[in-house]
């Protein structure tokens, strides 16, 4: 082969040009001539060359797209004195607000708020009334405390039931008749059964009145020994107790 | 932006237009890297790590791609993951870690020869000084003709020649002389032999 025609056939090779037939020519040359093989090679790495000096300029181009399409936040710009004085700061206060309000006593509202929950209308009496209960029921668990008041006032002038009239002590304490409240609980405390219910209630109606002292004395009454209270029951009035020193 | 699909990355890959190009890989870059990102972490390595492994898997693609009669046989999302699962196993095996990765994504298998292509070789340093010597109108040819494989025509276009006589000389002189001068340095000839 001419030399000419040899440097041409490999331009093409390398330009992928050559058909089936020549290609098949190509692959006979390069195995039996070894100054066309050498030839071959010197362009193949003529060729891998250009494309690495392109593959350079492509890592350069991907390197500003990453730039730009990859917003990794600066290291410098997060941690500049400026802005750790401010986090420092920002941390202080937050720890400190922490501390402070995890110091702070609860009010007495908030103690009544955290450890309040309606008595259960499943407790009242059962039998002959239980037709008169239904309505309260209804009126009690859809919190229409005052049509539920009036259903029990008017059962309760009929038949007193000490657990009815729990439930009125806690129906006028939702709607805010405090005093009420008060005077009903004071009332069913008389009733053996229900003292620890009546005390547990009447300290609890006086947190919600504000009224600490009074407060702290009912649930002192509570722990004195003459009534029969629950450990659960002990344990919360003891935790009051504290929060009220 | 409305990303682009990937016939459409393949296809601006193939142009050898590198406002095309561009387009294409910043679309893989907002479409994949958090992938790969997950990878990369997932196995231990960091940050730079995924720059550099997202970097040479768009190299690979771009290699690839370039080929004649490359034809996409999985999602581009699976190609692209299974170059970069297997350049980090091979980055971490260097640093000693010969365990499995931990995989997040299904792989196909890949030609490791794609991944060699990343390698620079002490022959190929010499020979990257001896396109330097060359012209800059010398070297655009020659990328023309071997790297972008342009038709006569369309060089001729490029340089504005008055003919393809004109150009076919352009590219024959240029190329002549970078063989000449390959050919006159003792290190590549002692190596050829």
């Amino acid at each position: 082969m001419e030399p000419a025609n040899q440097k041409i056939l490999i331009e093409r090779y390398f330009r992928n040009e050559l058909s089936t037939e020549e290609l098949q020519g190509f692959q006979q040359q390069l195995e039996t001539n070894q100054a066309f093989a050498q030839a071959v090679a010197v362009e193949q790495d003529i060729v891998d060359t250009l494309r690495i000096k392109e593959q350079q300029r492509f890592r350069q181009r991907l390197t500003k797209i990453h730039t730009e399409e990859i917003k990794e936040t600066p290291v410098k710009s997060l941690f500049n004195r400026r802005w750790l004085m401010a986090a420092s700061i920002a941390i202080l206060l937050g720890v400190s607000f922490f501390l402070w309000t995890n110091n702070q006593p609860l009010s007495p509202q908030e103690i009544f708020a955290a450890n309040y929950e309606q008595p259960s209308l499943t407790t009242a009496r059962t039998g002959e009334n239980n037709a008169a209960l239904a309505p309260i029921k209804t009126a009690y668990e859809q919190a229409n405390y005052a049509t539920a008041t009036k259903l029990i006032n008017d059962l309760l002038a009929k038949e007193y039931d000490g657990n009815l009239a729990l439930v009125l002590g806690a129906c006028y304490l939702e709607n805010n008749q405090i005093e009420d409240a008060i005077t009903i609980f004071e009332t069913i405390q008389q009733q053996t059964d229900l003292a620890d219910d009546a005390l547990w209630y009447l300290g609890l109606a006086h947190l919600k009145k504000g009224d600490k002292a009074a407060a702290k004395q009912q649930f002192t009454n509570l722990l004195a020994g003459t009534i029969p209270v629950t450990p659960k029951r002990k344990a919360k009035v003891e935790q009051i107790l504290n929060q009220l020193e | 932006m409305q990303q682009l699909t990937d016939t459409q990355i393949i296809t601006f890959l193939q142009s050898g237009k590198e406002s095309l190009e561009d387009r294409a890989c910043r679309s893989l870059y907002q479409q994949y890297y958090g992938l790969i990102e997950s990878l990369v972490i997932k196995n231990g390595a960091g940050k730079t790590v995924t720059k550099d492994i997202f970097q040479e898997a768009l190299i690979v693609l771009w290699n690839m791609v370039r080929r004649p009669n490359f034809k996409l046989a999985s999602a581009l999302k699976t190609l692209l993951y299974s170059i970069s699962h297997n350049l980090l196993r091979n980055k971490l095996r260097t640093k000693g870690r010969t365990e499995n990765l931990q995989a997040i994504h299904q792989t196909i298998p890949i030609d490791e020869s794609f991944l060699d292509t990343l390698f620079l070789t002490e022959k190929h340093n010499l020979l990257l000084q001896i396109l330097k010597t060359m012209g800059a109108d010398c070297q655009k040819v020659l990328r023309l003709y071997y790297f972008q494989q342009l038709s006569m025509k369309k060089i001729q276009a490029a340089f504005g020649d008055k003919s393809d006589a004109v150009t076919k000389n352009r590219k024959s002189r240029c190329l002549q002389r970078l063989r000449d001068h390959v050919l006159s340095n003792e290190q590549y000839v002692a190596n050829l032999r």
